[in-house]
């Protein structure tokens, strides 16, 4: 089980992560991030949503409907320039992190 | 949007297909309307969640699940709280923090809330409109009972002044003085401002012109009475009142009653067709909260001592006037009393008696009267504080049980809402908001509770009932408001800190265990408390109206059945007395004609001796005054030595027969012939008769004796055979008008059995009460049970159904949902019902007579308890068990 401190903290990483592998919508999103967990982070639509909408409105990803094939339309999001800046910053606290910690804990390992 | 023309076609559908095929695009339609509802939803949100809703339909779709499961897998897993996530796409739109419209928004999610769970809302409702509404009441009642006399301008500064007497080993504590100690102090003492003394006349045939009717409620008054009390004029002039020889004031339903529409002041009504009196004044009707009550007040300059009576109006010696006096605000009241105490002294003479003086408070008289001797029973009212004390537990006890009840159905119901307290714990709502929501949602209920009880209590009429002062309305708004805020901020607290303490994920997960899951919790020791506080209540109940209905059955040692009684005061009826008795005894079916003692209750007593006993020794005996045919009314049993007859001619000048306490408290082994002295008179005892109630239950038998009188009597009892009792009370009423034809004296009869029962009004009106509170509590109780087990096992439902689809049996189904249901209640009950045991043995030992505390209280309550919440149980698991198990399965 994920802490929900976590999920908090890496919620936006994971979506700017995925869209910047090119645009994308809701429910691919949330399929995606349960494949690159292994199935041990399922996200809600509920819960997804909202997060994007928001940053959307902080100008960090972009939307736009699409008219699929069969005639129905399809909200995609993508990443923006703002938000390709924001990601680097949290991918270098984030590394700055798992560095730090896989260090210590090479160093002692077995800690109780 | 290109889905609309196909839905628009499939609706042409007929609905009355037998088998209903599922209809996707009929589906999405439906539920893109419900998120419409919500105001969080924008259409493009709405649009967005539908693809997303195909998409993942789609998936589902290619792995062989049909498409009807699937979908309804997808809303139950993701949309079943729609209230939450449009919670969310609003909160993310950024709503103003401001707080007005932050509490708005938690109003109108509350509000939602309720509306979706219409059921359990309206049973929280409905327990706290109860809850509060029996609480207003109690506190209207309690208020209106601990405020008797304060009507009255002065009321502060009335007292009564009471006498205690210590004779031998009985005390005796009387609200009359003699007739010469009132003017006395008055005189004596600058304390006191005022005084009045009144003397009950017993009934009295009161006149006017052709019509003449028996009244109890008349009092002699002297005229400061009308300035102490504050009763309402009506007509008239109290100024003065009651100053003059032969005037009367009357109440207005009396000057209704004798001179209908015609002005009463100056008209002459006649007293016993003795003397003219003549009215000058007519006063609003006593209210109810006065400790007194009277119909006819008569200037006391107008009042003789009868012909029979030894003492003149100089007396110290007669006890036999009510007196109350105003003092001076900053009057001292122990110093008052030592000093009138002081003053009667020194004028009795008799030694043999310790006396003390009482100044009895108008304002407490009411409640402070139990153990004085009521001369005139009917006319005074008192009533036990233990009654206004066992009232006002019940009000708390109904108000815990209210509390208890929202508190469990509510927490019961947020177990259900958590994913949208989790959804916002997300987004960082800080801990003071969800208190502040929780809070919110308790205000909203409570406050429209309380609206509708008080509506109900204004419309009840019960506030004109009560007379409804000021004071009283602000006490029970206070009362209001108070339970609203310790409703509202204890739910804040005990919802908002239950929450806060699961992670978000649990509560995004739903998986919150139940609280009663476990062994221990809030919500199981809550259960267990509200079994326990059902279970007391209801034994409660049960001993109450056992003690209350064993009066009404107790052998009182006499058979009340049978027994008609009429007034015979007048000495012109007297003088026809034979005749009458001839008469009556002509009727078919009367037995026996005697003139005797009212047996309302009320009695007179003097002090007995031993002739051999010291002069100071003596006994203070209740007396009643017989004829020879009194035995055969009552069916009097004599112990040893016989009754009155006329074959002793002494009998009516000296003999005395007694009760078995009587003759036990003589300690002597046989009493017969033994030579007394009674009332200042020597008598010899010629028998003793079996101990019967001649006063009500709540007094123990005391020494009574009776005396031949064959002179004026007050009451005429006749005995008859219970069948035709139509027809016997026709044909006397017949004879008495035949025998009676002049002086105009009504048949004014009514039957023993219900005299006696008037005797326990108080109880009655008070066993009512209690009966509705503590019915009104059970309901709460079972109430709050029923929401509860409905809730929780509605969250079993899921549960429920798969075992039903595997073949379980209802049987097991039952045992699963039930078993904790039991273990608690029987509980809880175990743990209550000592504590109820123990409070009821104090209850019952302020009766003379009470029942046996026996352990089938305590089953016959765990027996209900049981059964209630069996019938609870089997009706929710009925309901699982009628439904289609894969309805229940797609809900979830």
């Amino acid at each position: 089980m994920i802490s929900k401190e976590m999920i908090g903290a890496s919620t936006i990483p994971i979506i700017l992560s995925i869209l910047l592998e090119g645009e994308d919508y809701g429910y691919e999103i949330i399929r995606k991030v349960k494949l690159y967990s292994g199935g041990n982070l399922e996200w809600s639509e509920p819960m997804l949503y909202p997060v994007l909408h928001r940053l959307e409105r902080n100008n960090h990803i972009k939307a736009s409907w699409k008219i699929l094939e069969n005639g129905r339309k399809r909200k995609y999001y993508s990443v923006t320039t703002e938000g390709k800046t924001l990601l680097e910053t949290k991918k270098s606290e984030w590394t700055e992190m798992i560095t730090m910690l896989t260090k210590m804990w090479n160093l002692k390992p077995a800690v109780q | 949007m290109d889905g609309d023309d196909y839905d628009a076609y499939q609706n042409v559908e007929p609905q009355t297909s037998s088998t209903m095929s599922f209809n996707l695009e009929n589906e999405i339609r439906n539920w893109k309307a419900q998120l419409r509802k919500h105001k969080g939803f924008e259409d493009a949100d709405i649009e967005e969640l539908e693809d997303h809703l195909r998409s993942k339909l789609a998936t589902l779709v290619s792995r062989r699940t049909s498409e009807d499961e699937a979908f309804q897998a997808i809303l139950s897993e993701d949309y079943n709280d729609l209230n939450s996530i449009s919670m969310l796409y609003s909160d993310q739109r950024g709503t103003s923090s401001l707080f007005p419209a932050l509490l708005a928004n938690y109003f109108k999610v509350g509000w939602r809330s309720f509306a979706r769970t219409k059921t359990y809302f309206a049973i929280n409702l409905m327990g706290l409109i109860i809850g509060l509404t029996s609480v207003l009441y109690i506190i209207f009642y309690v208020n209106f009972e601990l405020n008797y006399d304060s009507f009255h301008e002065n009321s502060e500064e009335i007292y009564r002044i009471n006498t205690l007497f210590e004779r031998g080993t009985t005390k005796m504590h009387y609200p009359i003085i003699p007739p010469a100690f009132g003017p006395e102090v008055k005189t004596s003492f600058s304390e006191i401002e005022n005084a009045a003394r009144l003397r009950y006349s017993y009934s009295v045939l009161m006149k006017y012109q052709d019509q003449s009717f028996y009244e109890d409620k008349v009092f002699f008054a002297e005229a400061p009475f009308f300035e102490m009390f504050s009763f309402k004029w009506k007509l008239g002039n109290p100024e003065g009142a009651l100053q003059d020889l032969n005037t009367i004031v009357l109440t207005e339903k009396m000057a209704t009653k004798y001179f209908g529409e015609s002005d009463p002041l100056g008209q002459i009504i006649t007293y016993n067709n003795e003397i003219d009196l003549k009215v000058i004044g007519v006063i609003e009707d006593v209210p109810g909260q006065s400790h007194f009550t009277f119909d006819f007040l008569i200037s006391f300059e107008t009042f003789k001592p009868g012909p029979g009576s030894l003492e003149p109006l100089t007396s110290w010696r007669w006890l036999g006037f009510l007196t109350y006096v105003q003092v001076n605000p900053n009057a001292d009241i122990p110093g008052l009393e030592k000093k009138m105490l002081d003053l009667f002294q020194s004028h009795r003479n008799a030694s043999n008696t310790n006396v003390d003086i009482q100044l009895q408070p108008l304002k407490s008289i009411y409640l402070t009267s139990g153990g004085l001797s009521n001369p005139q029973g009917g006319l005074f009212k008192v009533n036990d504080p233990d009654n206004l004390i066992s009232l006002g537990v019940i009000a708390v006890l109904i108000i815990i049980i209210s509390f208890f009840n929202y508190f469990n159905i509510t927490s019961a119901l947020m177990r259900t809402r958590s994913k949208e307290i989790g959804i916002r714990k997300v987004f960082g709502t800080s801990r003071r908001k969800v208190f502040v929501q929780m809070g919110s949602e308790t205000l909203i209920i409570v406050a429209l509770a309380s609206l509708l009880s008080w509506t109900l209590i204004l419309f009840m009429g019960k506030l004109e009932l009560f007379q409804i002062i000021d004071e009283s309305i602000i006490i029970a708004g206070a009362a209001s408001i108070s339970i609203l805020v310790f409703f509202t901020l204890l739910s804040s607290v005990l919802f908002g800190s239950t929450f806060s303490s699961y992670s978000a994920m649990q509560l995004l997960r739903s998986k919150l265990s139940t609280a009663t899951n476990s062994k221990f919790s809030v919500g199981r020791l809550v259960l267990l408390l509200q079994f326990g506080i059902s279970a007391a209540l209801i034994m409660v109940s049960l001993i109450v109206i056992t003690q209350l209905s064993y009066f009404s059955k107790k052998d009182l040692g006499y058979s009340s059945d049978g027994i008609v009684m009429a007034k015979f005061a007048s000495e012109e009826m007297n003088a026809r007395r034979q005749t009458y008795v001839d008469a009556s005894l002509n009727v078919p079916g009367v037995e026996a004609v005697s003139f005797g003692p009212s047996l309302d209750g009320s009695t007179s007593g003097s002090p007995l001796r031993l002739k051999e006993w010291p002069e100071d020794q003596v006994i203070q005996t209740a007396y009643f005054g017989v004829d020879y045919e009194f035995d055969k009314i009552l069916d009097l049993e004599m112990v040893s030595g016989r009754f009155f007859s006329k074959e002793y001619a002494r009998d009516s000048a000296e003999a005395l027969i007694i009760n078995e306490t009587m003759a036990e408290m003589l300690g002597l082994e046989d009493p017969i012939g033994q030579k007394v002295e009674f009332a200042r008179r020597d008598y010899e005892i010629v028998g003793v008769f079996r101990d019967f109630h001649y006063k009500s239950l709540h007094h123990e038998i005391g020494p009574l004796a009776m005396e031949l009188w064959l002179g004026q009597p007050r009451n005429v009892m006749i005995k008859y055979r219970t069948e035709n009792i139509g027809r016997t009370l026709q044909n006397l009423e017949s004879t008495w008008k035949e025998v009676f034809r002049e002086g105009g004296f009504p048949f004014d009869y009514r039957f023993l059995d219900e005299q006696l029962q008037a005797m326990y009004q108080k109880e009655q009106e008070f066993a009512t009460l209690l009966k509705v509170f503590t019915s009104l509590a059970i309901f709460l109780a079972l109430l709050g049970l029923f929401g509860l087990s409905s809730i929780n096992i509605q969250q079993k439902i899921k549960q429920i159904g798969i075992r039903r689809v595997l073949g379980a049996e209802v049987k097991q189904i039952a045992g699963v949902v039930s078993k904790r249901y039991i273990v608690t209640s029987v509980l809880g009950i175990v743990v209550a019902l000592p504590f109820a045991y123990v409070f009821m043995k104090g209850w019952l030992e302020n009766f003379a007579y009470s029942i046996d505390l026996n352990l089938g209280f305590p089953i016959v309550t765990l027996l209900a308890v049981l059964g209630i919440t069996a019938l609870t149980l089997s009706y929710q698991v009925y309901r699982v068990m009628t439904v289609n198990p894969s309805s229940i399965l797609r809900d979830e």
